[in-house]
């Protein structure tokens, strides 16, 4: 011991995942409920790239994993689509429900109801006023964070009550039905539960291969782990100047290239399923380096 | 004093592809002391390294620097190790040989099993021939095991290699219990038909005669509501339907387990080989860390959690994320040269919402978000931000499009549900609860040591 | 002079303790092997800030500021005290309300003055919120019907906010009724009855406003609620002044009397005039209240070893803030979330300050002005304090009470750091051997 923290200032308000990378939380031991802790250690050896902080969350669809999957088979009986409130798939029981739509939940213990869609609302035209654009399935992850607590029992479900292949209104009339909610981890571990996900269930829905993402899709909202705007020094007019990370290098003046798949200043599919190793940098302090 | 459980930790642990033999070297991150927006600090960690042959850790040291490729610039795969703890009378610890022996056990008495699938193929087509899995079988020794992907459609004899795992050879340097997995290359395989180019692929290994995935089309899905979402998210021959070229790459998630069959005791973990970090230094702002957090302590905060360095630290990756974005691009403003880039300006007006640049335009370039951040980030460390968790997107208010809706924050970038991204509720609630932790007493009594209070109402008995 | 006495010797760390430091920036608390004490406490001698910065360094206790110089902007209010009455029915001969009318006309606080304080107090309140509403005087009772529909008011105001309030009032004790102790206890009051001692010694303090003495009348009084206490807390507050420093014995007879705790807090500023300045405490009354203070201290350290309560405020409080790390840049809410509102609806810093153009805040029909809280939080933060910004104990005193330093400066500074010293070995003293006081470590 050199200075062993006394109070709880000392003991550092740092979240566990960010001393986990940091270096400065690896325990020798830690209690066998302590869930939260053996969730954020970081085993000897392992860099932080190897850390559930280091994976993105906002999946649509994810990098490293989808994690929109996991939710699929949180009820007995059913399988939801990854992003929608469509029920896929279902066991014989429950075979009147498939693609039916799932509404809203009764939030256990007389809590009110949770939504499932929400109404999108903008306006049509600039400036104008905002008006009802359409619906659309909120993300599980949070809208089903209040059901994880009722695993081994059974909440009310209110779905359509019949198929629906669109998208439905909030208010669209329901039928409820009560249907058991899995345990998300395996009881008294923090590990996903066995009968979660399968093997390859978690990237099943990212691309293939996962090099057209990065060429695809519209990655801008993943910049910390996909970078957009790289190189990046301060102009003449205290604004910025800087390059699209999926710019080819050294070609001419530096100036960004907009995202747009038939510029011809950007990597094409060829060059991510034949070089992406070369061609894609690592970014250090926000420019090239490998 | 005896071994009740057994626990591989990390739970969860994520490997990335890299065709390099030599594994990325350990490091931690580390926030700059005297900047607390700046880049974050790479530092080498100890590292070990392994004899593929037979399994020892052979030394261990740490390095000076860090570079994600080697010297023929391919880049190094991330690695990960999972430790099998043993929980002795409710404290978890290390299992080790010497722990092992108390049990009457040995290291030979250890089994070991993964199991990896790719789904991707199968996620569209919903054949069940198209699932790719791969199983070691139970094991024990210390030589790599390699995982190599079965599918019921491929060319006979033929594999995709998801690379092995191996059971580390215990020491005395270094006693405890560990696997390593070592992912794949990040090759991409194609199928037996024209529409894979030899250039593109390691291998043709997908019989395009039995399977459908190459010139499977999203279009083609019955309901068409099925479909993954975004779609359609493959290698395809770029005509309007989208039509797949039947390319698979080598990315897998699943399942480790060790077993003692004669102590009775098993344990599993869960593992995933994606795409490289390429901004080691950055975070995203919503992770797969804060989800797990959510569901394993719920959306509600306490008192006790809430603590200005989490919410720092959320302030500091939505920074981080904004640092490596054009937001001037992104944010919908009038673009110069080029067309029209993909942004949320843009996705919002799939919803027929009028196109409009988010925030003003004036202020969006990266260097002025900067300083508004910086100032976010002051107005927290004196305890006042009070106001910046009023300006949060609530997890309920994603669709809200109007330009009040839109500014709110995390702007600019999107969720798993396609719209405006929200925290989680978890991260949200911190964020408020700590704005409401400034001084409020009505009397200096009930915060300054030097007097008594006439409010407190928790003392301890 | 050891490394271990409580007096200002570097503003970057305070030792105590066997081998303990404290680190001002954010009131951290570590244990020091033997040698990096004795390296810390050989430059602490020696007054060598170099040298106790690299010894910070070396041990891997720099961090980021904790607090820094920027002050507070445009704060939300959380808490309000309204002075329902300002006048009173003692004439105390140390009053900061200069008998209860701030030195002006007498005057109750009319219903839609309160109603409109509290409408400002919920304003911005969002759903699961928390807000403090006050009521100080004066003796506030004299307007207790004012007292009530102003509760009625703020809990119907609560409800529809979905936030939570809660009451705490201030009184001389001696106007309580016997329905009183139904109403505070059904909304949860925090009651605090101003008693300076026992028996005489209170009467010569605090005397009805013919002379006579209050002790019995309001003992009488206060009885009932004693007895009712349950989501209610009644506590004592002792005002302590160069003549009532017998801390102990006050400690516990009114423990014993069943006040649910009792704090102390020295006279520091009274207003002008020969009764009033004879009650101010000096250098050498204050050095035998913190002996006396210690004397509480150490029955503290006994019960608390022993598993027992002793609700000693000042020390309980203070443990608790220290075990936290409490650190902050103002001593309390004053003029940022906590306001007083005066009898007639002007706003100020807080209830010391009613009347007092020196914590002037704007008032309920124009709202708090902005440019006046803005320059008080400017001033009042304790980076522009001296001589705070040399002091170790800058976090946890933060410049002491706004009010007191205005009107008579620091003259107790001593006094604190020698309190803040003992609280701080106290708690390392408590850590080793009560470790469950402190909830699982």
């Amino acid at each position: 011991m050199k200075a062993r923290p006394k109070n709880q200032t000392a003991r550092a308000g740092t979240p566990l995942a960010v001393q986990a990378m940091e270096g400065t939380f690896a325990p020798k031991k830690i209690g066998a409920k302590s869930l939260h802790e053996q969730l954020s250690y970081r085993a000897a050896g392992n860099p932080p790239g190897t850390l559930p902080i280091t994976a993105i969350s906002n999946c649509f669809p994810g990098l490293e994993l989808d994690f929109r999957n996991v939710w699929k088979n949180i009820f007995k009986g059913i399988e939801l689509h990854e992003s929608d409130n469509l029920v896929v798939g279902t066991d014989r029981e429950h075979e009147p429900l498939r693609f039916r739509r799932l509404v809203r939940i009764r939030i256990p213990g007389g809590k009110g109801f949770q939504p499932l869609i929400t109404v999108v609302r903008g306006p049509a035209t600039p400036g104008g006023e905002a008006t009802d654009l359409g619906t659309n399935a909120l993300e599980w992850g949070n809208a089903l964070a209040v059901i994880v607590s009722a695993a081994g029992s059974k909440v009310t479900c209110e779905f359509t009550r019949a198929a629906a292949n669109d998208e439905v209104d909030p208010d669209v009339e329901t039928e409820p039905f009560d249907l058991e909610v899995r345990n998300f981890f395996e009881p008294d571990t923090a590990v996903i539960a066995r009968d979660l996900v399968e093997p390859g269930q978690l990237t099943q829905s990212l691309c293939s291969p996962w090099q057209n993402d990065y060429r695809e899709c519209a990655c801008y909202y993943w910049a910390a782990s996909r970078p957009d705007y790289v190189n990046v020094e301060a102009g003449p007019s205290g604004t910025s100047a800087g390059e699209n990370w999926m710019q080819v290098r050294g070609s001419g003046p530096r100036q960004y290239q907009p995202d747009d798949f038939q510029s011809p200043g950007l990597l094409t599919y060829e060059d991510m399923f034949r070089r992406w190793e070369t061609v894609l940098r690592f970014e250090i302090a926000g420019r090239d380096t490998d | 004093m005896t071994i009740r459980a057994l626990r591989i930790l990390p739970p969860f642990v994520i490997a990335r592809l890299g065709s390099s033999p030599e594994p990325l070297e350990n490091y931690d991150v580390r926030v700059a002391q005297r900047d607390p927006l700046g880049f974050r600090e790479i530092h080498g960690a100890l590292t070990f390294v392994v004899d593929r042959d037979t399994g020892s850790i052979r030394r261990s040291y740490t390095p000076e620097s860090i570079r994600f490729k080697d010297a023929h610039g391919r880049v190094k795969p991330v690695a990960p190790f999972l430790e099998v703890w043993a929980d002795v009378d409710g404290t978890l610890v290390p299992l080790t040989k010497a722990l092992l022996a108390r049990e009457k056990a040995s290291i030979e008495d250890i089994e070991w099993r993964a199991q990896v699938g790719n789904q991707k193929a199968f996620r569209r087509t919903g054949q069940a021939r198209d699932r790719i899995n791969a199983d070691t079988g139970w094991f024990t020794g210390h030589k790599p095991e390699t995982l190599l992907g079965q599918c019921a459609n491929f060319v006979a004899r033929k594999t995709l290699p998801f690379g092995d795992v191996q059971f580390i050879r215990p020491s005395k340097d270094f006693p405890e219990i560990r696997l390593r997995f070592t992912p794949a290359k990040g090759l991409i395989y194609g199928g037996t038909d024209p529409r894979t180019r030899p250039e593109d692929v390691a291998d043709a290994i997908y019989d395009s005669g039995r399977g459908s995935w190459s010139g499977y089309s999203d279009s083609d899905a019955n309901p068409s509501t099925i479909i993954t979402n975004p779609s359609p998210i493959y290698a395809n021959v770029g005509d309007a339907r989208s039509t797949s070229r039947g390319y698979l790459d080598d990315e897998c998630d699943g399942i480790v387990e060790m077993r003692i069959a004669k102590l009775n005791l098993a344990a599993f973990a869960r593992f995933g080989a994606g795409p490289p970090d390429y901004a080691p230094d950055s975070f995203p702002v919503r992770t797969m860390a804060d989800e797990l957090e959510q569901i394993l302590l719920g959306p509600e905060v306490s008192d006790a959690d809430v603590s200005s360095e989490w919410t720092e630290e959320i302030i500091r990756r939505a920074f981080e994320t904004i640092r490596l974005q054009n937001t001037t691009v992104l944010n919908g403003n009038p673009v110069v040269a080029g067309g029209a880039a993909n942004s949320m300006a843009s996705q919002d007006t799939n919803w027929g919402r009028a196109e409009e640049p988010i925030m003003a335009p004036a202020i969006v370039d990266t260097i002025a978000l900067r300083a508004l951040h910086q100032s976010i980030f002051s107005a927290l460390r004196s305890g006042t931000a009070t106001w910046f968790g009023q300006v949060l997107r609530g997890f309920q208010e994603v669709g809200d499009l109007t330009n009040a809706g839109r500014r709110k924050m995390p702007a600019m970038m999107r969720g798993s549900d396609g719209l405006h991204l929200a925290l989680t509720r978890r991260q949200a609630n911190a964020v408020r609860a700590s704005g409401n932790r400034q001084a409020t007493a009505e009397d200096s009594a009930a915060v300054t040591f030097t007097a008594p209070t006439p409010r407190t109402g928790e003392e301890k008995k | 002079m050891s490394a271990g006495s409580s007096a200002p010797r570097s503003p970057s760390a305070h030792l105590f303790g066997e081998r303990h430091i404290l680190i001002p920036n954010g009131n951290r608390i570590y244990e020091l092997d033997d040698e990096a004490y004795a390296a810390i406490a050989a430059a602490v001698d020696a007054r060598d800030e170099t040298a106790i910065g690299d010894s910070i360094i070396s041990l891997g206790l720099d961090a980021r500021p904790f607090v820094d110089d920027v002050p507070l902007a445009d704060p939300p209010l959380r808490a309000i005290s309204l002075a329902v009455a300002q006048k009173c029915n003692l004439g105390c001969t140390y009053c900061y309300a200069q008998q209860g009318d701030f030195g002006g006309a007498a005057k109750n606080m009319p219903l839609d003055t309160a109603i409109a304080a509290i409408d400002l107090l919920f304003r911005d309140i969002a759903e699961g919120e928390k807000v403090n509403v006050a009521f100080l005087g004066g003796e506030p009772l004299i307007n207790r019907g004012i007292v009530r529909r102003a509760t009625e008011h703020a809990r119907q105001r609560a409800q529809e906010r979905g936030a939570v309030v809660t009451f705490s009032i201030t009184s001389n004790g001696t106007l309580i009724e016997e329905d009183d102790a139904e109403f505070f206890e059904m909304n949860a009051f925090a009651v605090t009855i101003s008693v300076d001692g026992i028996g005489a010694v209170h009467d010569a303090q605090r005397p009805f406003k013919g002379g006579r003495g209050s002790f019995d009348a309001l003992m009488d009084r206060v009885a009932p609620l004693l007895r009712s206490q349950r989501k209610m807390q009644v506590s004592a507050r002792v005002t302590v002044t160069p003549h009532n420093i017998a801390l102990r014995e006050t400690l516990d007879d009114f423990l014993s009397r069943g006040f649910h705790s009792v704090g102390f807090s020295p006279m520091l500023s009274a207003p002008a005039g020969d009764s009033g300045k004879a009650m101010e405490m000096h250098a050498a009354d204050l050095d035998r209240m913190l002996a006396g203070m210690i004397e509480c201290g150490d029955e503290l350290r006994r019960r608390v070893i022993a598993g027992m309560r002793y609700p000693f405020m000042n020390l309980v409080n203070a443990l608790r803030e220290i075990h936290k790390g409490t650190h902050r840049p103002y001593p309390c809410g004053a003029g940022a979330g906590y306001l007083g509102v005066s009898a007639d609806g002007e706003l100020a810093a807080c209830h010391r300050f009613v009347a007092d153009d020196a914590g002037a805040m704007g008032d309920l029909e124009r709202g708090i002005d902005r440019a006046l809280q803005s320059r008080w939080l400017a001033e009042r933060h304790v980076s522009r304090q001296e001589p705070c910004r040399e002091c170790w104990a800058r976090y946890m005193c933060s410049g002491g009470c706004h009010h007191e330093e205005i009107h008579r400066g620091r003259p107790a500074c001593d006094y604190i750091r020698g309190w803040l010293h003992y609280c701080l070995e106290t708690y390392a003293e408590l850590l080793r051997e009560a470790p469950g006081y402190f909830g699982a470590a």
